[in-house]
């Protein structure tokens, strides 16, 4: 299962805000993915998402978190989730 | 087999202008992929995507590089062609192509550039290229451009020029670009054929003076410029210490003078 290069995510920063983001913790991924598997998880461009999340990024404020693709950083506000 | 073009990460661009530079036949005193380095370093631009060489090299002719340190290999790098991204300003995005002319399958090769092209929305390209020519060593290098329409030549002040002959991968992906709509400014440094000075930063200075503006970014050229000075003196000493090489000077400034 491919990874995000940590070195990557050093440079990363959030493309709203301009704030650098961080790898998110397994607590906060099984949270987000809890709700995920509820059905009741959405993404801020209004789709459900249905996937649960391997690895994400999480803006420094700590309230929008990135989803990563296989190994790839979506640094896309569509994409992206409010915590 | 996976795709060529491999994404690192998926940005949120919103005016993304496409630089790109090649090493190889286009690059003379490797100016056109040093300027990108320096641009790239300027600006802080993060990894965005590579190209996978297996389908594009002869690796027995474009060798992977291995670093050896203490006895243990530390490091094995592979001919990539990489794509780096970082805001010029609040308005647009430079993405940086510092790539290596292909061997093989060029137009598989140029796929992977159009798939980046129309994935990232890019509707401006500048490409970065030199050459080498009998121009006097201790003049500024020229720089002629090469547009997708002439009004792109007048809008930044560019000489038109005339040419027909052999051309590279930038000319291959110029060709491209344009047919798919895309806005396309080739730069070429004219550096001297009979002194070969590798990496060439007076190359590289002339490419970056003349692409600042186009680029719409503001760069710290001063540690480039200290690297051209130097480069310059050590020109001067060679020249000065051949004799045929200062005769054939003096002939290309008697036709200069002469034009």
């Amino acid at each position: 299962m491919p990874q995000v290069a940590t070195d990557l995510v050093e440079i990363l920063v959030c493309p709203e805000t301009k704030q650098p983001v961080r790898l998110a913790t397994a607590p906060e991924l099984a949270g987000v993915n809890e709700k995920i598997r509820a059905g009741t998880m959405r993404n801020r461009g209004g789709e459900a998402v249905k996937t649960e999340l391997v690895e994400a990024l999480i803006r420094e404020d700590g309230r929008i978190l990135y989803p990563v693709d296989d190994g790839i950083p979506v640094m896309l506000v569509e994409e992206s989730i409010e915590l | 087999m996976n795709e060529p073009l491999r994404w690192q990460v998926r940005p949120q661009l919103r005016d993304p202008l496409l630089v790109l530079s090649f090493e190889g036949w286009n690059d003379a005193g490797e100016s056109a992929t040093t300027a990108a380095r320096y641009l790239a370093e300027q600006i802080g631009a993060a990894p965005l995507a590579e190209i996978d060489p297996e389908l594009f090299f002869d690796f027995s002719v474009r060798r992977p590089i291995v670093t050896v340190e203490d006895g243990v290999v530390t490091d094995f790098a592979w001919p990539l062609s990489r794509f780096l991204y970082a805001a010029a300003d609040e308005a647009h995005e430079l993405v940086i192509g510092i790539a290596i002319e292909p061997h093989l399958r060029w137009r598989l090769f140029a796929d992977q550039v159009l798939a980046l092209v129309d994935q990232l929305q890019v509707r401006r390209t500048v490409m970065l290229g030199a050459y080498l020519a009998d121009v006097l060593y201790s003049r500024p290098v020229g720089i002629t451009a090469v547009a997708s329409d002439a009004a792109l030549l007048e809008r930044h002040g560019l000489e038109a020029t005339r040419y027909e002959g052999p051309t590279g991968v930038i000319g291959m992906l110029g060709q491209l670009l344009r047919e798919r709509g895309v806005e396309v400014l080739a730069l070429w440094a004219g550096l001297p054929h009979y002194i070969h000075v590798t990496p060439n930063p007076r190359g590289a200075l002339a490419l970056l003076e003349r692409a600042e503006p186009i680029l719409d970014v503001k760069l710290d050229l001063d540690p480039l410029r200290a690297a051209a000075r130097e480069c310059e003196q050590s020109m001067s000493q060679m020249v000065s210490g051949d004799a045929e090489l200062s005769e054939y000077v003096r002939e290309l400034k008697r036709r200069e003078f002469a034009q």
